[in-house]
């Protein structure tokens, strides 16, 4: 590195930038039927203890790891083990995801930009149910039209990361991100006026044991890596852009705690809507795209309503694909001496291209057979490829390398740096070295079939 | 050459990344078949004594080459034979080998990576044996998809190969070969538990002297050559890498025992699967992508079972892959005189190309009727016309120039001092003149058909076991 490394210029910059690539689609998207399929209350309580338990021990784990190094993600492991080099891959693999990730990320962006023009237009206020379902039925087939987007959306999210931390990332994630929670309040308070309001608290915060099983444990703890933005190196290169000046712990706990929140409320905003109607809560994915727009269109405002919402959905979305970009490119930079706008460049048209199957997976034209053979279809396939096996495979290895390998000293000294809970690196410690790779084995044992954890909850109750 | 030429970083470095070209698909599913087929134990043994007695003094014969002089391929023929520049053919021979082998290879290994993308999403747990075999076709069928993953796969070699000596092909060679070696083990531990063990070592290490035959001793030594990567210039180009005061001869013989150890091991990892199940031993892609998805899904944890199999599978491609590249790159920058990225993007762009009928071989988009004219399809075209003529040639005339070309000081040279290698010196070098040449020469002849030592009793009295019963079938 020859030049000197860009730093946040402060802590609103990094924790505005971190939450904004914490809160992603995950939580709009993904949060609210996953939390409806899985028994509700019950679902919400694992999911906080699998953030306490894992999420947030790797968060700070990754910050650690980037700013002791200075490095982004495969830097960063180089950095902490130059003996034998053999786990920098653990950096790839997050590099791999964020790669991945952004190339069907931003199809969805894109269709969620494509609903705000559509909003605009007031274009669904009169349409049936059917109808509505329709129009995005033709949106997602439409192969040029999603290619449009995905573009655009691609286009935006390099044209913010090309121009750097400060003057790109950082900038716009704090307008992003303040915009993103003053309209998710807004959006709130008008959702505490519907009719369903009461019924959906009593949805999300009433246990309901029969609905939860194991396989929702992980799930929950997918999501706490995905709300997080974990095992993406992310936040190896969020926190090499942080100076030595503030707490670790402390920083970790503001962003893991606002995730929390804006989780919460997320689901407080889109099930008043649906329950209002009367419609079971376990839509699926097409919640936001389908089941929404009509709902909005049957209350008063809807216009601005709808507008309002598929802004913050973009929001949301931009703010978390600017470091996907990100880390893929910086690690570029570091490792192959290109300029960040080089780098950038390469990055978005690659993962703009490796993106068109997705965005033409509605459609037959590319890959045909890709459902019959994989079983679902090419955006499904990376995603789950993604959310199941390559980000906790790289959390696991991250935990096993930071507990393990990397040099006590330096994790202890980052970690009690400033902090007033200096007491915690012990424990923090045990969790790395041993709770979060044991969960997150039990969880990929489970996935695999090996063993059905199930038997052994019913054995016990 | 302007800049110093880059070397290996290790010894360990060296070999692994060595048997890990060695080890190809070709040992996951030629090896256990053939050994089946021909006769078990005794064929076993015919190819322990081929790589023994021919297959390692022909890795010490292109590990010189490559280190005396420096070069790859063709610039190391042409440096040692200066007066003769003819000899550089034997050297295009190789290179030529290896860009043929890339471009079907990794249509193949992507066939692989797709296995594993399916086996983690459980797709065929609860199919039955036709729907898998259907998958299978489908997937082969659909060209798109399997030029998808060509691309992917080449674009990986690629990127691998584009890092450089140390940094990409040592530094990945070492941590994909021991992660290999980890999961064959690891999969023979599981393999040994299952009732079938006990029939596929018998299978494989019981004599059996009615199935074997002359043309098994050619078979073995068919196998020997291809299984520690020879005559495709790689050894060439990987021993120059190395530095002047490695040992070459005790090199080879690690890496020469080291792919009998996998050979076997693989061989008892995958036949105890099949006979669990009564089925019969197979070979190709019938066997990876037909039968075994459709048996590891009916055993327990199939998923984690068939996903590491699958990343062994991908792992033993890439490791052998990132050599076919290298070689014709390297010899394009000695010979063009450019630099490594022109050069390795270039190839990798060449094999993905010419690897484009290979993928859409099964699904006839391209050349529709080439299966009527040359009998099986482009994949299988230039998989035979390679195995059984460039690389047994350039084997051939490798063999001839170290043994009649070469100066006898150079080579000497190449050898480490002491009584003990100098008789070992002499005993490699007459192997090098007489006997390689002639038996590589029997297995041209009988591969091509022009004579079969079989059926003709009178050409084989060289062979004691060939049961006269044998000759009527």
């Amino acid at each position: 590195m020859n030049q000197i490394r860009e730093h946040w210029t402060g802590r609103i910059g990094f924790l505005m930038a971190a939450i904004g690539s914490a809160i992603g689609l995950g939580i709009l998207w993904k949060f609210p039927y996953t939390v409806g399929q899985n028994g509700g209350g019950l679902f919400l309580l694992s999911y906080f203890v699998c953030l306490v338990i894992v999420g947030i021990p790797i968060f700070i784990a990754e910050i650690i790891l980037g700013r002791s190094s200075q490095r982004a993600a495969v830097g960063a492991y180089e950095h902490h083990d130059p003996k034998n080099g053999g786990w920098k891959v653990v950096g790839w693999f997050g590099v791999l995801a964020s790669f991945l990730i952004m190339s069907f990320y931003s199809v969805i962006a894109g269709w969620g930009m494509s609903y705000i023009l559509m909003s605009l237009n007031g274009f669904y206020q009169s349409l049936s149910g059917n109808e509505v379902d329709a129009a995005y039925e033709t949106l997602t087939r439409s192969g040029d039209i999603s290619l449009f987007w995905h573009f655009l959306f691609t286009l935006i999210t390099t044209g913010i990361v090309l121009s750097g931390v400060r003057k790109g990332i950082e900038k716009w994630a704090k307008i992003m991100t303040k915009v993103l929670l003053a309209l998710l309040v807004l959006l709130f308070l008008y959702a505490m006026s519907l009719d369903g309001f009461g019924k959906a608290v009593n949805f999300i915060f009433h246990p309901n044991p029969e609905d939860f099983k194991l396989t929702s444990v992980i799930e929950a703890l997918g999501l706490a890596f995905w709300t997080l933005s974990i095992g993406q190196g992310i936040m190896i290169s969020y926190g090499s852009y942080m100076k030595r000046s503030s707490s670790i712990v402390q920083m970790c706990m503001i962003v893991a705690f606002s995730v929390i929140v804006v989780a919460v409320l997320a689901a407080l905003v889109i099930f008043p809507v649906v329950f209002t109607f009367d419609l079971p809560p376990e839509a699926g994915p097409g919640l936001i795209f389908q089941t929404l727009p009509y709902l909005f269109a049957k209350l008063p405002g809807s216009l601005v309503l709808s507008t309002m919402f598929f802004t913050l959905f973009v929001f949301t979305a931009l703010t978390s694909a600017i470091p996907l970009i990100e880390v893929v490119a910086t690690n570029l930079m570091e490792l192959k001496g290109f300029s960040r706008k080089k780098a950038a460049l390469l990055v978005g048209l690659a993962t703009f291209i490796f993106g068109i199957p997705s965005a033409f997976s509605n459609t037959s034209t590319i890959f045909p057979g890709w459902a019959e053979i994989y079983g679902m279809d090419f955006l499904k396939t990376i995603d789950s490829l993604v959310s199941i096996w390559v980000i906790p495979v790289g959390g696991l290895l991250s935990a096993l390398f930071v507990g393990w390998v990397m040099d006590k000293k330096v994790s202890h000294s980052e970690f009690v740096y400033g902090t007033k809970v200096p007491f915690l690196y012990k424990p923090w410690r045990i969790f790395m070295r041993w709770i979060v790779p044991l969960t997150i084995l039990i969880i990929i044992v489970q996935k695999s079939g090996l063993y059905d954890f199930d038997l052994l909850l019913k054995g016990a109750g | 050459m302007s800049q110093v030429r880059e070397h290996w970083g290790s010894r360990l470095g060296f070999i692994l990344a060595a048997v890990g070209s060695a080890i190809g698909l070709g040992v996951l599913w030629k090896f256990p078949y053939t050994v089946g087929k021909n006769g078990g134990g005794l064929f076993l043994f015919s190819y322990f004594i081929c790589v023994i007695v021919i297959g390692i003094p022909v890795l010490i014969g292109e590990l010189l080459l490559g280190r005396r002089s420096q070069r790859a391929a063709v610039g190391a023929f042409d440096v040692l034979s200066s007066d003769r520049p003819k000899w550089k053919v034997a050297g295009w021979f190789g290179v030529l080998s290896s860009f043929l082998i890339m471009s079907f290879y990794s249509v193949i290994a992507g066939w692989g990576m797709s296995y594993i993308l399916m086996s983690l999403n459980g797709f065929y747990q609860n199919l039955s044996s036709d729907e898998i075999s259907k998958v299978f076709e489908k997937l082969s069928h659909s060209g798109s998809i399997t030029l998808f993953w060509h691309c992917l796969f080449t674009l990986i070699t690629m990127s691998i190969v584009l890092s450089g000596v140390r940094k990409g092909i040592e530094f990945w060679s070492k941590l994909m070969t021991r992660t290999l070696f980890v999961i064959l083990i690891g999969l023979f531990f599981y393999s040994m538990k299952l009732d079938g063990f006990h029939k596929a070592l018998e299978f494989i290490f019981y004599p059996d002297v009615a199935s074997f035959r002359f043309s098994s001793i050619l078979e073995a030594l068919g196998l020997a050559f291809f299984t520690l990567s020879l005559g495709q210039g790689i050894m060439i180009s990987y021993g120059s890498y190395m530095r002047k005061k490695e040992n070459i001869p005790q090199m080879a013989c690690v890496i020469g025992f080291s792919v009998i150890f996998v050979a076997i091991l693989a061989a008892m990892t995958i036949f105890p699967v099949i006979f669990t199940f009564g089925f019969e031993p197979q070979q190709g892609t019938g066997l990876i992508f037909k039968t075994l998805p459709y048996l590891f899904a009916q055993l327990p944890g199939s998923l984690v079972i068939s996903t590491i199999f699958f990343t062994l599978f991908f792992f033993t491609a890439l490791t052998s892959a990132i050599p076919f590249i290298e070689v014709v790159a390297t010899n394009i920058m000695e010979i063009a005189n450019w630099p490594r990225k022109k050069a390795v993007l270039l190839v990798a762009l060449g094999t993905f190309l010419f690897g484009i009928p290979s993928a859409l071989s099964f699904s006839h988009g391209l050349f529709p009727s080439w299966q009527n004219v040359y009998g099986t399809n482009f994949l299988d075209t230039i998989d035979a016309f390679v195995s059984t003529w460039i690389i047994p040639v350039g084997g051939l005339l490798t063999a001839i120039f170290i043994g009649w070309r070469l100066d006898r000081q150079i080579s000497k040279d190449e050898f480490p001092l002491g009584k003990t290698w100098a008789r070992f010196y002499k005993l490699w070098h007459f192997f090098m003149k007489w006997i390689i040449p002639l038996t590589i020469f029997l297995i041209i002849l009988q591969k091509s058909g022009v004579i079969n030592f079989d059926g003709d009793c009178y050409g084989s009295n060289a062979v004691e076991h060939d049961a006269s019963g044998d000759s009527s079938s």
